[in-house]
């Protein structure tokens, strides 16, 4: 089996991926939301109360804190995707504090203190299913109506209201979903670390889930899958550097931002791997297959 | 019922009148264009009409609906059957050509989001016919964009890319095609296909509106026209009716070229042989 340090660093490599994809869907249109902690931890909050204290089981608590954070997506999506840029930037920074500071004094959850006394139930099966289900959620949307829809967003907004794509809808839609996922993942990780408080899910969180996307990629939601592997690998690699390693780490995100602006893995790094795994496939596959990443 | 009915439309940008009481009416099946000098209000006409922002005051009827198109987002505009291309190509450049089409024909297809995410049946069929649709569109420029279908939009060529503007806006299944200048920067040869195409797009029952500077397409196939000079509109007719008029002749050329009277001595008004009125 493998050693107990082992099975963390995967573990935290999927939770970092999940989270990851959690900011995927509003980057996805072009924008980019500071704020997952905020719906991390209303995952993780939410779901930690309804197993310890209703002792609702795990799969139905990890769901119901997916969808307590989809909510409030919703809610404060609303306002938020009518703002862009820099504007949706702060507007999301300030939800991320709004929710650090409840928890921080709300009293039914533990407020300063924390809370505490959840089963471990998360494991590798579980992080990695909801990971599996995930890349085929996105691999799915991705070749679809929405998911054209969502990059025609990106790529130029004003042609695209007028192809008929409501654009409010569609950011009101990723919005939520990103915050869905971000829920799931502070469910999953309220269940491995077994105790949290307000303080985990400030900006450093958010940011740090920004950084997968931009260093892995932002083109496809592999992206963020390697981001996110990547940065949670890494940082232990860059153990004997000591007290230096968390500046060769910034280093090496300032090459890379020159190197790869777009990020490590683009469209075209998609589509050339896919065609070289198809054309050594043992049967040959139609050549058509490998076109549309 | 009129097809496309325009009264008292007007637009400020703040103390700048880009449209100033336009009253226009097109009729179903026809080219209709739209000239005038730079800065004349055409695209602002097209704007509006498109829904890109909203009208400072005045209605636009489309087909008898009561609705007022000009108080409309532009994607329920999109919905009702207008389409338009840019002046400024407003292309999804990383996309490839073959989904820049699927993009304009997202109100003819139905698949939400869970639809998608399971990738049921219906889907897949769904996104099969879509995708045979999307190459027939391309099609309709002969060879010019089928092969390149699977090719990102930005790798196409400047004609190619106005195709494909063109390709895309039909995709949304159009009653009405607005065309924001679509021979900008074609040579002759381009621009006499393109005049082709547009008649064929006419005759597959689809209204166009059409702003152009090329005189001589516009007298190849508009069958009326409204010449705008400052936001308002001047006169409108057939071409060979308007071109000789002194006030769009005044807006073209200027005052003084009017009073020496060189324009008309020529054999009567603007150019259309010519081509280009902006080489004056």
């Amino acid at each position: 089996m493998l050693s107990g340090f082992t099975e963390s660093l995967l573990i935290f490599i999927g939770l970092n991926i999940i989270l990851g994809l959690s900011v995927y869907p509003t980057f996805s249109t072009g924008q980019i939301s500071l704020g997952q902690a905020g719906f991390m931890a209303i995952g993780a909050y939410s779901s930690s109360i309804l197993s310890t204290r209703l002792g609702v089981p795990f799969a139905l608590a990890l769901a119901a804190g997916g969808a307590a954070a989809a909510l409030v997506g919703a809610l404060i999506g609303i306002p938020a995707v009518r703002v862009r840029g820099i504007y949706l930037l702060i507007v999301t920074i300030a939800f991320n504090e709004i929710v650090r500071v409840f928890f921080l004094n709300f009293k039914p959850t533990g407020a300063a203190t924390g809370l505490w006394g959840m089963r471990q139930s998360t494991n590798l099966a579980w992080v990695y299913g909801l990971v599996v289900l995930l890349i085929l959620f996105f691999y799915n949307v991705q070749r679809s109506r929405l998911g054209r829809a969502f990059e025609a967003i990106r790529q130029n907004e004003v042609a695209v209201g007028m192809m008929g794509v409501n654009i409010a809808r569609a950011k009101l839609m990723v919005f939520a979903l990103g915050a869905a996922i971000a829920g799931l993942g502070g469910g999953l990780f309220a269940h491995y670390t077994l105790f949290i408080e307000s303080e985990l899910f400030g900006f450093p969180m958010s940011a740090e889930m920004i950084v997968y996307v931009v260093l892995g990629g932002m083109d496809t939601f592999w992206g963020p899958i390697v981001g996110a592997i990547l940065l949670t690998i890494l940082p232990e690699w860059l153990r004997l550097l000591h007290d230096w390693r968390m500046t060769f780490f910034g280093l090496l995100m300032i090459i890379f931002m020159i190197v790869r602006p777009r990020g490590l893995v683009g469209r075209e790094t998609v589509s050339q791997l896919s065609a070289f795994v198809v054309q050594r496939l043992p049967w040959q596959r139609s050549p058509r297959s490998s076109t549309i990443s | 019922m009129e097809f496309l009915s325009v009264v008292a439309l007007s637009k400020n940008f703040g103390g700048l009148r880009a449209l100033h009481e336009l009253n226009l009416v097109v009729r179903e099946g026809d080219v209709f264009g739209i000239i005038g000098p730079n800065g004349s209000g055409k695209t602002t006409f097209f704007n509006l009409v498109t829904g890109m922002f909203p009208a400072t005051s005045g209605d636009i009827r489309f087909r008898g609906e009561p609705t007022n198109l000009a108080r409309l987002p532009s994607h329920e505009i999109a919905a009702r059957g207008i389409s338009r291309t840019f002046q400024n190509q407003r292309l999804f450049d990383r996309m490839t050509v073959l989904e820049n089409v699927l993009v304009g024909m997202h109100t003819r297809l139905r698949s939400g989001l869970l639809s998608a995410a399971l990738r049921l049946p219906r889907t897949r069929r769904e996104e099969q016919a879509a995708k045979q649709r999307a190459l027939d569109l391309l099609g309709f420029f002969g060879d010019r964009l089928r092969p390149r279908a699977e090719h990102p939009a930005a790798s196409l060529s400047y004609a190619n890319r106005r195709r494909l503007e063109i390709a895309r806006a039909l995709a949304l299944q159009p009653k009405l095609l607005l065309l924001d200048e679509p021979a900008a920067g074609m040579n002759p040869t381009e621009s006499r296909q393109l005049m082709e195409d547009v008649r064929r797009i006419r005759d597959g029952g689809v209204t166009v509106l059409l702003i152009e500077h090329d005189l001589s397409i516009v007298a190849g196939i508009c069958d009326r026209v409204a010449v705008l000079d400052h936001g308002e509109k001047i006169t409108e007719g057939a071409f060979e009716q308007v071109r000789g008029e002194p006030r769009v002749i005044e807006a073209y050329l200027g005052r003084s070229a009017r009073r020496g009277g060189k324009a008309r001595e020529r054999g009567g008004g603007l150019e259309a042989g010519g081509g280009d009125a902006r080489t004056r």
